[in-house]
């Protein structure tokens, strides 16, 4: 078959960092460019010291060449984060969070971490929002009892994650109500 | 000639075939003599079932029950050797992707574990996926037989020597590739000899 | 000409002959579906705007195709503007690697756009497979069905008749033409002995389905399920087919 049966179900991880990379974020450039015309559209001109506005993927090649600095989006802060996780574990609802905050935060972290204020807790508290959400998803699963469930607020990697149950969980309970 | 309480003893074998290769998830080698001796016993099975039906065997009959049981062991039968035949087409299939479309190379590994029938289904494939790419992509701008698991984060990647492919020529000029050694080159270069097992991706 | 005046060259050329692509930089930050919330973390997910750029466009409706149960209708004429793209953005591309006065910076911007014009070429890629891979999976349904038809281009179309037509044959000379007459058929057993075999979409199948814009979305048996704007619903598919199709909902 054309598509690799790991493909066939779902979508991987990788594929959402690639999606997840369009977007844009600040970066210092350490180099010149000219306004250029890419495919996704026209960027630049990258004018040291002035900050610029270019996609994640963008900002990624020229930071492994030492080209820039990223700069943390408001969200990636130890702060901003700290207070996302009370409201998660406080409140039954999912918070609010970037739709592709995973994706997003796991590349800035692998590879600027040094642009990053306290990557360690950074991480850490990621791996609690993570840990906080999935329970909540868990018990979503439980609860599965209607023709469709709203699950807003989940972001983009959990909505993978938890794909393949909630498929055969809404196929079971088709065949038991049929017309529900 | 199978006896009546072994009708179907044959298909057991053949999808235990299909599950262990499934399982090991290659292609074993194309059992024949099973295939025919199935076809075989198809053709005994029918030939009972209609003498049965020239003796009168209906409903109510005491030999109906029977009738049906020979009846569904056919059906039984029929289903397994399509689904024998089917599961093997999809190994083939995937086999083609992953050699990133070179028909020759799939032949080369798997020649041995494949029926006259199923050599011909892959040319016919192969052929039918040109066809498609010349219609949709002329001048290969996509690149449809490359990989589509790994979008990676650049152009370059590193990989290590699993066998020899040669001096290959590349973007940056002629690399005369060592066994066992590592070389960080453009991936659009030689994405096609990982594919194919030459070099492997770190 | 000089490397400078092919990029403007190309900058130009992009503005012109396409409307709704490349907004102008600054536009651009604002203008991204469920993206803006990484300026203002409290925007609620899924602000869609009128002007997603062509492969803005693309990559919705690759996350589609992957999603759908169903082949979604084609987006041909799409796919044959950004294949272009890439074909002239790899032209300028090998331009401008054959001139040995290009500096550092030039270097840069040239293995840039190198990585872009691959990321690109990967979504589309993934695209048209996981199209024909539903194609070769149906391929016998949609030859006799219609309304697929009217989804697919003629080139898959095409595919799916040969691939019908191999597949068949190779089951005809495995199998089929060594047994008795009363069986030489693929569809003739049955169904009380045994079920079909799968040869159409599930389309009854659950997807996550984010409403681009507040819509309703109707079940098979008439049920209705308001959909708020940027909202998340997890539901059968057969109840948002149109829908998506219609962009006003995509699959995540």
């Amino acid at each position: 078959m054309s598509l690799p049966h790991t493909l066939r179900a779902s979508v991987t991880p990788p594929e959402l960092e690639l999606i997840a990379c369009q977007q844009l974020v600040d970066i210092v450039p350490l180099i010149a460019m000219e306004k250029t015309a890419f495919i996704s559209g026209a960027y630049g001109p990258l004018r040291p010291p002035h900050k610029a506005r270019i996609p994640l993927w963008m900002a990624v090649t020229l930071k492994q060449k030492k080209k820039c600095h990223i700069l943390a989006p408001e969200w990636l802060t130890v702060e901003y984060l700290q207070l996302k996780l009370t409201q998660e574990t406080t409140q039954a609802e999912f918070t609010k969070l970037p739709f592709r905050f995973a994706e997003l935060s796991r590349v800035m972290l692998d590879v600027a971490s040094d642009d990053l204020q306290n990557p360690d807790k950074l991480r850490s508290l990621l791996q609690d929002l993570r840990e906080a959400r999935q329970a909540k998803a868990r018990a979503g699963l439980e609860n599965l009892e209607h023709s469709a469930l709203g699950l807003s607020n989940l972001s983009a990697m959990e909505i993978n994650e938890i794909r393949p149950f909630f498929i055969e969980a809404m196929a079971i309970l088709g065949r038991l109500q049929p017309g529900a | 000639m199978t006896s009546d309480e072994s009708y179907g003893a044959l298909a057991n074998q053949l999808v235990l075939q299909s599950k262990l290769s499934m399982d090991l998830g290659k292609l074993l080698p194309y059992d024949g003599p099973l295939v025919r001796s199935m076809l075989q016993e198809q053709k005994d099975l029918d030939r009972k079932v209609q003498q049965m039906e020239g003796n009168g065997v209906k409903v109510g009959h005491s030999s109906w029950p029977a009738l049906v049981i020979l009846v569904r062991v056919m059906h039984q039968n029929k289903r397994c050797l399509l689904a024998y035949h089917k599961q093997r087409l999809d190994l083939l299939q995937a086999a083609y992707w992953d050699a990133g479309g070179a028909v020759g190379h799939v032949l080369e590994n798997q020649r041995g574990n494949m029926s006259y029938e199923e050599i011909r289904y892959l040319q016919g494939y192969g052929e039918s996926v040109l066809i498609y790419r010349e219609q949709v992509d002329p001048q290969d701008v996509m690149s449809l037989t490359m990989g589509v698991e790994n979008p990676g984060r650049g152009p370059m990647v590193t990989v290590e020597v699993e066998i020899c492919p040669g001096p290959i020529y590349t973007e940056s000029g002629m690399v005369d590739f060592k066994p066992g050694r590592r070389y960080i080159l453009r991936r659009a270069d030689i994405e096609h000899l990982i594919l194919q097992g030459y070099l492997r991706e770190l | 000409m000089s490397s400078v005046a092919s990029w403007e060259a190309e900058y130009l050329r992009s503005k012109e002959s396409n409307a709704t692509s490349a907004p102008s930089f600054s536009h651009r930050g604002l203008s991204a579906p469920l993206e803006d919330d990484l300026l203002i973390p409290d925007v609620q997910l899924g602000e869609p705007l009128p002007e997603e750029t062509p492969l803005e466009q693309l990559t919705r409706h690759w996350m589609n195709e992957r999603h759908a149960p169903d082949i979604l209708p084609a987006q041909d004429v799409l796919l044959g503007s950004i294949l272009d793209h890439i074909r002239r953005q790899s032209d300028t591309i090998q331009l401008l690697r054959g001139d040995p006065s290009t500096s550092e910076e030039e270097h840069i911007r040239i293995m840039l756009a190198q990585t872009e014009v691959e990321r690109v070429q990967f979504v589309v890629r993934s695209y048209v497979r996981t199209r024909l891979y539903k194609i070769e999976k149906y391929a016998r349904y949609i030859i006799a069905n219609e309304d697929v038809q009217t989804r697919i281009t003629t080139a898959e179309r095409d595919f799916a008749s040969r691939h019908a037509n191999i597949m068949d044959r190779h089951f005809y000379s495995s199998v089929l033409q060594s047994l008795p007459e009363s069986q030489a058929g693929l569809d003739d057993t049955p169904h009380f002995i045994m079920p079909p075999m799968v040869t159409e979409p599930e389309t009854t199948r659950a997807v996550f389905a984010h409403a681009l814009k507040r819509t309703i979305a109707r079940t098979p048996e008439g049920k209705t399920i308001d959909l708020p704007k940027g909202s998340l619903t997890l539901l059968s598919y057969a109840a948002v087919a149109d829908l998506v199709a219609a962009g006003e909902v995509e699959l995540v």
